[in-house]
Order: structure tokens, then C-alpha cells, then sequence
């Protein structure tokens, strides 16, 4: 029912498709195992993509991935971003943080509030604020010499 | 100058709290900059939610393009190789099971058929009548619910045959069950009996309701066909809806 969703939520956080067409049947299948879970606390469809995501970051320990959460401490800068003319949206999506995507495509394509991202996310509503702003701002960057 | 990039970030987003709104937008009618930033801010939030938005698109693209060829049966399937990899594990090193007991059914058929035939050539060297098995064809064709002993008795060792194949297709229940997504399989359940016929009949509707293809012709008496299917179904907690 919302294999949609889930798939783009997952490309948001993996940017590839064939990845995420992947993380939605595990997720299924982890739905599914763990169906009883679902008390009800939050929406069905938000249930599914906290299990994404929890999922995603289980994969990459699991692999032993070095992910470093961005953080309040991010500094843009550290973020090499290569400004090209006339790049798409989509690429400059590629560009940017998983962690930043995700937190863009669960705003502006779900419509989610804050609270709920918070919620997804597992992070202070604050994290949320902060971290939106900058990825637009790493966006706005990237995008800077088309505007 | 303070600028108030966090703000707007937060107004776009609908997050900004009233009482800063009016100092923002104070803020906006002398700041150039953040007005571009607004500007862009907008810009973005727009370009993002239809990028995503339009991702559905693309992912029938790739349907078309045959990458994802049936998406969600692919979840399905899956959902059951995980939660059923075992029994599938069980099921690929028998699949191939009921072709053979098919096939094995058939060449004792033959074989009792020829060996019938056989008997009843000698018979005709013997006594230079008509063949026994002509009259039991004309018998049977008279009378369908008579048959001769001759056909008895091929029956008598088809039938253990037949019903032990027969007992063993239903006991795979449970495995077709777990690859019955694929549409692929056929239960074949046959037998004699105008009586079972009937009583079968019966079943075929019921099975369908399971989800099988279930085809049936007329093969050997199995009596007890109703309750081992019954049972069958049962252990396998199908839901049988009448």
C-alpha cells in the first residue's frame, strides 16, 4: 500500500534505485515480522518509515560503514560540493548528506511537521530545525549559480 | 546587519512562530539578501517536494523498461522466501516430485492396461469369443457403474498406487500453498466413482476458494478422499469458505 513511499523515502536516504527497490522488501518483510509491534503511537505509514530507517542504519552497522550522523557540529565546509552550472535538482540532491535528503524529502514531498520528522528521526525537534536549514542552505549553495 | 537565514528557513516550512513572523517580515522589507534567500528557499522547497513527488513516475518508467517488472509481487515473494524460506528450502528439493508420481501413475496405468489386453487376447485364442474387454467396454458403456473384474482388478493396483500419489499431492498442499503465488501449480485429483465424482465436484469449489487450480478426472476410487482432504486443509489452517 505504501511500497510508493517507502521506495522514495529510501531513495532519498540511499540515492540509488536499485537499493532502494531492495530496502523496501526488507522493510516489508521486517513489517511483516513485526507486525504485533505496531501499537498504534503513530500513523501506519510513518510506522513503515521509521522501520526504513531503522533499517537503513542497521545495514551500515552491520557493514561496518562509518556513518557520521551530521550534527549540530557540521560545518559546511566540510561538505566538498563541486558548483557546476545548470545542475538539476536531483543532482544536487545526490550531493547533499543522506541524512539531509532524508530530512528534505520527509518536509517538502510527505509534508510532514517537525514533530513528526522528530519522531521518524529519533532526534530533538530543535536537530530537525537546524539540520533543514542546512541542507537548504547546502542546496542553496550548490544550486547558488543558477539563481 | 543581522540576517535572519534560521528564520526563514522556518517560515517556508511553516515552523516560525507568529511573533517572529511580524520581526521577519519587519527584517524583509529593508534586507535585500534575505529576500533572495526567501526567494530561494522557495525556490528549492518547491523543486524538492516535485522531485520526490515525481519519483512515482519514474518508477514506472522502470517498470516499463521491464527493471522492476511486477514491484510488488517481488515484495511478496520477498516477504515468503524469508518468512518461509525453510518450507521453500523443503518444497525445491521435492518439486519435481509431482511430475514423477504423475509420470509413475501413468506407466502403471499402462502397464495394468497392457497387461489387461494381454489376458484378454489369450482368452480370445482360447475360447474365440469376444475379447472380455470389449464386453466390459459394452458392459460399462450399458451400465457405467458396473465393472468387470478384469477392471477390478487393474483398479485394485492402480488404485493403491493412485491413492497413495493421490495422498501424497494432498499432503504437498502446504508447498503449493507457499508457491501457489506463482499461479504454476495444478492439484490433479482423480478418480472413478460417479459418487466420489460428485463429492469431489463439491471440493473443486471449495478449493478454488484456497486459492488452487484444481483440476479433477475420473482415475481411481479413493473413499476416504473427502476426509484426507479435509484434513489436509485443516492441518494446513486454510480457511475453507463453503
Amino acid at each position: 500500500m505504501y511500497s510508493d513511499d517507502i521506495l522514495r523515502y529510501s531513495f532519498s536516504i540511499l540515492r540509488d534505485y536499485e537499493e532502494a527497490k531492495d530496502m523496501v522488501q526488507e522493510v516489508f518483510i521486517r513489517h511483516f515480522e513485526n507486525e504485533q509491534s505496531f501499537k498504534g503511537a503513530c500513523s501506519y505509514k510513518t510506522w513503515l518509515l521509521i522501520i526504513t530507517r531503522n533499517l537503513f542504519y542497521s545495514k551500515i552497522k552491520s557493514k561496518s560503514f562509518t556513518n557520521e550522523r551530521v550534527d549540530e557540529e557540521l560545518n559546511d565546509s566540510v561538505f566538498e560540493v563541486n558548483y557546476e552550472i545548470n545542475i538539476s535538482i536531483k543532482d544536487a540532491l545526490m550531493k547533499i548528506p543522506s541524512e539531509y535528503s532524508e530530512l528534505l524529502y520527509l518536509k517538502e514531498a510527505e509534508g510532514y511537521s517537525y514533530e513528526e520528522i522528530s519522531q521518524i528521526t529519533e532526534t530533538s525537534l530543535d536537530n530537525v530545525a537546524v539540520r533543514l536549514h542546512r541542507a537548504k542552505k547546502m542546496l542553496r549553495k550548490i544550486l547558488k549559480d543558477r539563481y | 546587519m543581522k540576517h535572519y537565514d534560521y528564520e526563514i528557513s522556518l517560515f517556508v516550512e511553516d515552523e516560525l512562530p507568529d511573533e517572529q513572523i511580524t520581526l521577519l517580515n519587519m527584517h524583509l522589507a529593508g534586507c535585500k539578501s534575505c529576500r533572495q534567500v526567501l526567494s530561494d528557499y522557495m525556490e528549492i522547497k518547491n523543486e524538492v517536494s516535485k522531485f520526490y513527488k515525481n519519483l512515482p513516475s519514474d518508477i514506472q518508467e522502470l517498470n516499463q523498461s521491464g527493471l522492476s517488472t511486477n514491484f510488488n509481487r517481488s515484495i511478496i515473494k520477498g516477504i515468503h522466501k524469508n518468512s518461509l524460506n525453510t518450507e521453500i528450502k523443503s518444497f525445491r528439493r521435492k518439486k519435481f516430485f509431482i511430475p514423477v508420481s504423475a509420470a509413475a501413475s501413468f506407466i502403471i496405468a499402462v502397464l495394468a492396461f497392457w497387461n489387461l489386453w494381454h489376458h484378454d487376447i489369450q482368452d480370445t485364442f482360447k475360447s474365440g469369443s469376444t475379447p472380455a474387454f470389449q464386453k466390459d467396454i459394452e458392459q460399462t458403456t450399458s451400465n457405467k457403474n458396473t465393472y468387470s473384474p478384469h477392471l477390478y482388478a487393474a483398479e485394485d493396483q492402480t488404485t493403491r498406487e493412485s491413492t497413495r500419489a493421490l495422498k501424497d499431492q494432498v499432503e504437498s498442499i502446504k508447498r503449493l500453498k507457499t508457491d501457489s503465488l506463482d499461479n504454476n501449480y495444478v492439484l490433479t485429483v482423480e478418480c472413478f466413482n460417479e459418487e466420489i465424482d460428485k463429492a469431489i465436484a463439491a471440493h473443486k469449489d471449495r478449493l478454488k476458494n484456497t486459492g488452487y487450480l484444481v483440476s479433477f478426472s475420473r482415475y481411481s476410487e479413493f473413499e476416504d478422499f473427502n476426509a484426507v482432504i479435509d484434513s489436509a486443509l485443516l492441518k494446513q489452517n486454510l480457511q475453507i469458505l463453503n
